[in-house]
């Protein structure tokens, strides 16, 4: 299991560099349901995201950590759906 | 009673992670508003050599004998140059006449214009791979890359450098969504001030009121004593009840073909 996290953390970062973002979001949803604690991996892409292309912009308010704060939203709302999945 | 107790340690674990999150999430959002260009500089730096490997093999792939390649990625191929060649022509036509009015500007305002050429800037990255419509270019600071300066190929220019990072920087298009960029419109040898609105896709709208003249294959020009094209009128919009029309633009150039653009030097800048 281990090893097949690490891939997915490889094709994550391979994701952000040469993917579009859409893609990305795609492969962190699939992941967050087949991994445990996924959440670090969400938030890292979404901080790189940032980090990596952007700017700041009218339509975002000016915000740079757009991706950044988009991630730590959806790592909400999929930690609470994973929850009552469970339940 | 089972139920609860698993509840129970899902939750705690679930609490820790959380926990983790917001606490590394806290500390980058600390260092992004405090120091921005230390988290910049190291990330660009070490994904430069990834997305130069990429650019390596996109060239050893299409460097491929056509004999190997399939019949659609030739179809597609075709395609793509065509779209290129009718890019090339529109970009062409106006040469001309926009190299006349360089000379007859340059004679009037005894102004010379630098003959020294831009930065040439290898694209690493852009969309859609970035979310926010930006191109990511292989030229930062230390190259001599300034906020601000225009980003251009040729006569066209697509936008200006919003983000300089120290071997990287990040250019901000004209045709990003939402953005509004104060252009001149001519027709017929008349410069109409207008303001195109982004749309993304290398697109703009130009709202205007319908007694201005405009028609399709009009040019848009950035403002500035160098020739820069910014876009073509595609088409123009109007209906009986507005007193309005929507012109609809798009840039010559296919972002997604492009693989140099030319930084302009800050001097350069108007």
């Amino acid at each position: 299991m281990h090893l097949f996290r690490i891939l997915a953390d490889a094709a994550l970062v391979l994701s952000v560099l040469f993917l579009p973002w859409w893609a990305t979001l795609v492969l962190v949803l699939v992941s967050f349901f087949l991994f445990e604690s996924y959440g670090y991996e969400l938030v890292a892409a979404g901080v790189a995201m940032d980090l990596l292309y952007g700017v700041p912009q009218v339509r975002f308010a000016g915000i740079t950590l757009v991706a950044t704060l988009s991630s730590l939203l959806l790592l909400a709302l999929l930690v609470s759906m994973r929850r009552r999945m469970r339940v | 009673m089972n139920y609860r107790l698993i509840r129970k340690m899902t939750s705690t674990r679930g609490t820790f992670t959380r926990t983790i999150v917001a606490v590394l999430a806290a500390t980058l959002i600390l260092l992004e508003l405090f120091v921005p260009h230390v988290l910049r500089n190291a990330l660009s730096n070490s994904a430069r050599p990834l997305w130069r490997v990429e650019g390596a093999i996109s060239g050893v792939i299409s460097s491929i004998p056509t004999f190997f390649r399939s019949r659609l990625s030739l179809a597609n191929e075709i395609s793509a140059l065509r779209e290129e060649l009718g890019h090339a022509e529109v970009a062409i036509a106006d040469r001309n006449t926009l190299y006349e009015e360089s000379i007859l500007l340059k004679g009037t305002f005894w102004r010379p214009i630098s003959n020294e050429n831009g930065i040439l800037a290898a694209i690493l990255a852009l969309p859609p791979h970035s979310p926010y419509d930006t191109l990511v270019l292989d030229a930062g600071s230390t190259e001599g890359v300034k906020e601000g300066a225009l980003v251009r190929i040729g006569s066209v220019v697509l936008g200006t450098i919003a983000r300089v990072d120290r071997h990287t920087s990040v250019a901000e298009l004209f045709s990003t969504t939402g953005n509004t960029t104060a252009l001149y419109l001519l027709h017929n040898n008349i410069s109409i001030p207008v303001d195109a609105v982004g749309q993304g896709g290398s697109s703009f709208i130009i709202t205007l009121p319908k007694e201005i003249p405009a028609a399709q294959g009009d040019k848009i020009f950035f403002p500035g004593i160098r020739a820069s094209l910014v876009g073509v009128v595609d088409s123009v919009d109007m209906t009986l009840s507005s007193s309005f029309q929507t012109i609809y633009v798009r840039s010559p150039v296919s972002l997604f073909t492009l693989r140099f653009v030319e930084v302009e030097r800050a001097r350069d800048t108007p």
